[in-house]
């Protein structure tokens, strides 16, 4: 661009250099105020109401680590919340992850009519996840639900999947990876179509077979998308909320009890603000440490290319 | 530190405040713009309590009342916050059983002072349960526009294709009688059970109270669940269940489960309030009617329950909320609601217009409401009465679903409402 020949951009004068920045500020200002009024000032307050016992309505007093104390002293509750939290994201994320894979490579391939495919895998994403819990409910019926009728027909006698102990977890992370793993399609998908042609024509020159030039050429080149979805998967899946409220209201007892919905609980149902936010916070603490590993670990596995 | 200076300290306040702004001023006395919040789930409801606060203006045109109204669901989370942010609405509608929670909190005005100064009003036309109800510490802080003691639904085409005798309508049956009837009516290969209980702990209650036992003492300091009484009556409920004699819990998440099984035909017995007359007769297609609650070792011990609305402790304009109050809860008033079928009337004088049939013995429901069947007691809640109903609904969904034994559960919940009752003693003190 410092090349004299060409017609570089025409100087600016400082005057409306100034009037620029004022122009952005202007756009990124109704923005900006959403994000300090519903974003900044609350998750700020939360930080300093854990340390307090804050009943919503009674007001508050200075409680220092009280909350911290219960939370992981005496509370079964939020020992199972986490513990069920955990679950879900670790089998709900690398299932949704290969899945997501599994059908971007699928609906990359230039067939008639694969927008309408790409469509149809989309289409749980963008449905309310209520209306989506209430006919999975529906689906999980134990005598008449479909899951159940179909597993019949092969002789095997399905559970009572939400209110069971054992099932209703991997009952709601089923319902959930169906839901979730349109959205990690399209952005494989966008990463797939990013991978230069003249990549996989020399790999077929060298003789690699369609698996060889999956590992060596597809898997590679898409590890920064696979970083993104993955990442962006534990985040959301630790904040899991919906479908145990709708689907099992975090039963039975607490088997699917998650950090979000314990969050709730304590904060609306129970007006004790200061020991849900302490509980946020935990939640918030366990994502950081998540996503920070995630980020040391990305060199040796995330090729840029 | 209260909460005025906490908020005003907190960042989260200070926007709360710049954002909602201020309410609705008015010049003091009988006028003035109202705030009116209440909780809607169908155009249906919004539209006769639109029309309530319509025959508001109608009879004091200073007065105008701006209905808001939010789901049932979502009216709980809504208020809460508007109060800890000072924004509620002048009247606000109240629960009977969620009243201790939000009373104790300081959240309403006592009503006593306006009823005093106010010689044309009588507050004794409210049911006796709706008033207790309503009141926290013998002190009245909501006038009632519904209530309802929990009876016992059946369904007369199964009972008449089982030949089984329905329940008579005067004389409540015993327990044998009752579990013997459920047991005839069951038919495992049509999937027809005698009965369905709702899987939450306050359809527990009347069964406790039947049985001679409790939730907690009456000093309300320790929880009473742990009685041989107590444990007696939950087993004979629970031992339904287990028997397979009642309907399994299939959705624990649902609060409309036990009566939706219902709607289906397909029970013969279930335990609900007369608010769900209206529900049962648009969504099922058989015969139907009531009787009281079956009586245990105890007798037949029923809990009212109903709903209100109170005045707002922060209103500007409390003459006027209190002038709307009693339009919006009189007689008149409340005929209009029973007749458009939401609920069973909080005054006597407006039961004459409960439409009828069915249910056939709907003269039932006043007997047992005013004790001339059984025993009718108010549902006596806590200040931390939601936490402990959120622990008691989570911790006792395995035995619903008879997978673990009432004492286990019982052994675990004592302490935890023992600590909660505690809790409910501290804030009590905190307030007076």
């Amino acid at each position: 661009m410092a090349g004299t020949a060409q017609p570089g951009p025409e100087k600016v004068p400082w005057k409306d250099r100034e009037h620029e920045g004022l122009a952005a500020g202007l756009f990124l200002l109704p923005n900006l105020i959403g994000f300090l009024i519903f974003t900044a000032i609350p998750v700020g307050a939360a930080f300093v109401l854990a340390f307090y016992d804050y009943d919503l309505l009674l007001g508050a007093s200075w409680a220092g680590l009280e909350n911290f104390r219960e939370l992981f002293t005496v509370d079964r509750v939020f020992r199972a919340a986490l513990f069920n939290t955990v679950y879900f994201t670790a089998v709900s994320v690398p299932l949704s992850v290969v899945l997501g894979l599994a059908t971007a490579i699928l609906v990359n391939q230039a067939l008639r009519g694969v927008v309408i495919f790409r469509s149809i895998f989309l289409l749980p994403y963008v449905t309310v996840t209520v209306a989506l819990s209430l006919v999975w409910k529906w689906l999980y019926l134990p005598d008449i639900g479909l899951i159940n009728s179909v597993l019949g027909t092969v002789g095997i006698d399905g559970p009572a999947w939400l209110t069971s102990q054992t099932w209703a977890m991997p009952a709601l992370i089923l319902m959930s990876v169906w839901k979730g793993f349109g959205y990690n399609m399209v952005i494989f998908l966008a990463g797939l179509q990013g991978i230069p042609d003249h990549l996989y024509d020399a790999a077929k020159v060298d003789g690699a077979t369609a698996w060889r030039r999956f590992l060596n050429v597809t898997l590679p080149l898409l590890s920064p998308t696979t970083f993104f979805v993955v990442v962006i998967s534990v985040i959301s899946s630790f904040q899991v909320f919906d479908q145990a409220l709708i689907m099992t209201n975090g039963g039975p007892g607490t088997a699917t009890t998650t950090l979000v919905l314990y969050i709730y609980q304590k904060g609306f149902q129970s007006f004790d603000m200061g020991y849900a936010a302490a509980v946020a916070l935990v939640l918030f603490a366990v994502i950081f440490v998540f996503t920070v590993v995630q980020f040391l670990f990305q060199r040796r596995w995330v090729t840029y290319e | 530190m209260n909460r005025r200076d906490f908020l005003r300290m907190s960042g989260a306040g200070l926007a709360g405040v710049g954002l909602l702004g201020v309410s609705a001023c008015g010049g003091g006395g009988t006028s003035g713009a109202l705030r009116w919040s209440m909780w809607s789930d169908t155009p249906e409801e919004t539209r006769v309590w639109k029309s309530l606060a319509e025959d508001v203006h109608e009879k004091y045109p200073d007065i105008t009342v701006k209905l808001e109204t939010v789901t049932f669901a979502d009216y709980w989370d809504k208020l809460t916050t508007q109060i800890a942010s000072e924004n509620e609405a002048d009247i606000v509608a109240m629960q009977s059983l969620r009243m201790p929670g939000y009373a104790a909190r300081g959240a309403l005005q006592p009503l006593m002072p306006f009823i005093e100064d106010d010689s044309e009003f009588d507050v004794d036309d409210f049911f006796g349960p709706i008033r207790q109800g309503l009141s926290v510490n013998d002190e009245l802080y909501a006038l009632g526009y519904d209530i309802g003691p929990i009876i016992l639904y059946y369904n007369k085409d199964l009972f008449g294709k089982a030949g089984v005798e329905p329940p008579p309508a005067e004389t409540p049956m015993s327990w044998e009688e009752f579990r013997e009837k459920a047991e005839q009516l069951t038919n495992p290969g049509a999937k027809e059970y005698g009965f369905v209980e709702q899987p939450v702990f306050d359809f527990m209650v009347p069964w406790l109270w039947s049985g001679g036992g409790d939730y907690m003492n009456a000093a309300q300091t320790e929880c009473t669940l742990d009685s041989p009484e107590s444990i007696g009556a939950m087993e004979f409920v629970i031992g339904m269940i287990t028997d397979k004699i009642a309907a399994p819990v299939t959705d624990l998440a649902n609060p409309s489960f036990a009566v939706e099984e219902f709607f289906g035909g397909k029970i013969g017995m279930h335990v609900d309030g007369p608010w769900q007359f209206i529900n049962i007769r648009e969504n099922s297609d058989f015969e139907w009617d009531v009787a009281p609650m079956p009586a245990g070792p105890a007798g037949s011990v029923t809990w009212a329950a109903g709903s209100g609305f109170g005045i707002s402790n922060t209103t500007e304009n409390a003459d006027a909320a209190w002038t709307a109050l009693k339009t919006i809860t009189s007689t008149g008033s409340l005929k209009k609601l029973v007749k458009a079928g939401r609920g069973y009337p909080a005054r006597e004088s407006a039961v004459s217009t409960f439409e009828k049939p069915p249910p056939q013995n709907v003269d039932v429901v006043q007997k047992i409401l005013v004790s001339d069947i059984g025993e009718t007691r108010p549902f006596v809640t806590t200040t931390t009465w939601q936490e402990t109903t959120v622990m008691l609904t989570r911790d006792f969904s395995p035995v619903f679903l008879g997978k673990q034994s009432v004492d286990a559960v019982v052994s675990k919940v004592k302490p935890q409402f023992d600590e909660l009752l505690k809790e409910h003693q501290e804030i009590l003190e905190q307030q007076s």
